[in-house]
């Protein structure tokens, strides 16, 4: 069990491959069909990048993640929550994972996830309108979203604006097949990109291939 | 860290409010509609095997025209009663062969099926006409019950323009068209199954007509002060 340059991750080799672990919350309960692997005590969950772009961005070799013990993330987009489930992982007890999602189907599973979790929150609210959510919620120190919209930038900065701490991260998924199926990809994330300049430095952009086709996985900064 | 516990207990809590009031008779009826669509599919396996079982012991199995037929013949009570009803007096095939007693088995869970899915059905027609009763006057309710696994709710369908209520199903057709204009656009979708036409022209007029009585009625049943 190695610890990765990114606190909270570890890594291990099993059969000439090298599997992305963190360290489980629940225990030994799998809720996705995962491995675990118990180590002195301590168990492990198996991290599949083919399932999760941020697991993706991390096999990758990711120069820097905001995503660090002890922090407040609002997830955007949660889906069922397997994503999610790491970042949890990752955040520990003392950090705190608000995840949001639009469709009830979806929440329904989230919601079963989350009773589990004393770190995380699961809202059924729609992500185009912030306004309705922001005032329940403290600021926090960075966004992730993966919500494969036409207007998915728009979003992001929206909440940004409402939610975000100054100085605080964002991670971006942005798929270029969602936004514009006509263009070349790489038209698609410059013009994003040239979006999020006006308020953000970007810190990294990632393609995400192979794990994910025609995906760009953008970290920035919020300037004030 | 306090206040953290307090706030995930009411968000929490008023997740699961919604989540409980998410739920509505749309739902529902998508789910029974997909039921129904997987047990057609599986009695129609299960009925060729079970024929291609059933033939060794009494080939002439294969004379019969529809289902039920065939089941009726294999669940008679005793084999001389089953080639009477094939109006047979002498088989090609053997009985004394062992497994019969298990395709009779076979044959009751598959009938069990049937009957669950005639259920089913039942109580789709009454979920349809209580909930949109101006809809099922114009079609069906298992047609109902299809438009609205494509649309979701009764509201999404009565702020539909006429024109994309006649299409719907023939999504795959249209984007045809509209990628490139060589391909003619299609005239009719799901609702064409309701109409009955000669030609594909008259099928498209009458689906035309149809869609525009289905589109008032939608609005009538959801906008409409006195649900009769």
């Amino acid at each position: 069990m190695e610890q990765t340059k990114h606190k909270g991750i570890y890594s291990t080799w099993q059969d000439k491959n090298n599997l992305l672990l963190t360290k489980s919350l629940t225990g030994k309960q799998s809720r996705f069909k995962e491995d675990t692997i118990d180590e002195d005590g301590t168990v492990y969950r198996v991290w599949d990048p083919t399932r999760s772009k941020l697991g993706a961005a991390i096999a990758k070799k990711l120069r820097y993640l905001p995503i660090r013990p002890g922090i407040t993330v609002l997830y955007l987009g949660a889906a069922n929550g397997y994503t999610p489930s790491f970042v949890s992982d990752i955040l520990g007890e003392k950090g705190l994972l608000i995840a949001l999602d639009h469709t009830a189907w979806v929440v329904r599973d989230l919601f079963l996830l989350t009773e589990k979790r004393s770190n995380m929150i699961a809202l059924l609210e729609d992500a185009r309108k912030p306004s309705q959510y922001a005032k329940k919620l403290p600021k926090v120190d960075c966004i992730y979203q993966d919500v494969a919209q036409r207007d998915q930038t728009e979003i992001f900065m929206k909440n940004a604006d409402s939610l975000l701490k100054p100085r605080g991260y964002g991670i971006l998924c942005i798929k270029a097949r969602s936004i514009d199926v006509t263009k070349n990809p790489h038209e698609v994330y410059q013009t994003e990109r040239s979006k999020l300049m006006k308020k953000f430095e970007i810190i990294s952009m990632l393609n995400l291939n192979p794990y994910e086709k025609d995906h760009s996985f953008i970290i920035c900064r919020k300037l004030k | 860290m306090k206040q953290a516990i307090t706030l995930r207990k009411e968000l929490m809590q008023e997740t699961k409010e919604r989540l409980k009031t998410s739920i509505n008779e749309e739902t529902m009826l998508i789910q029974m509609y997909q039921t129904v669509r997987e047990l057609e599919h599986t009695i129609n396996n299960l009925m060729i095997k079970l024929k291609n079982w059933f033939s060794c012991y009494l080939p002439e199995i294969y004379t019969t025209k529809t289902q039920q037929e065939a089941l009726d013949i294999i669940l008679s009570d005793s084999i001389e009663e089953s080639k009477q009803k094939l109006n047979l007096k002498d088989s090609i095939g053997t009985i004394n062969r062992t497994g019969y007693e298990q395709t009779i088995k076979f044959a009751k869970s598959i009938q069990t099926l049937i009957k669950t899915k005639e259920l089913i059905e039942e109580q789709i027609e009454e979920t349809t006409t209580k909930i949109a009763p101006s809809i099922c006057n114009e079609i069906s309710g298992k047609t109902l019950a299809q438009l609205l696994t494509k649309v979701g709710t009764i509201k999404r369908l009565a702020n539909m323009p006429s024109s994309a209520i006649q299409l719907l199903g023939a999504e795959k057709a249209l984007f045809r068209h509209l990628q490139n204009n060589r391909n003619n656009p299609p005239k009719y979708g799901l609702l064409a199954g309701e109409v009955q036409a000669k030609t594909p022209k008259e099928r498209a007029k009458k689906t035309k007509q149809l869609s525009a009585k289905v589109t008032l009625a939608a609005r009538k049943d959801y906008y409409g002060t006195n649900k009769t």
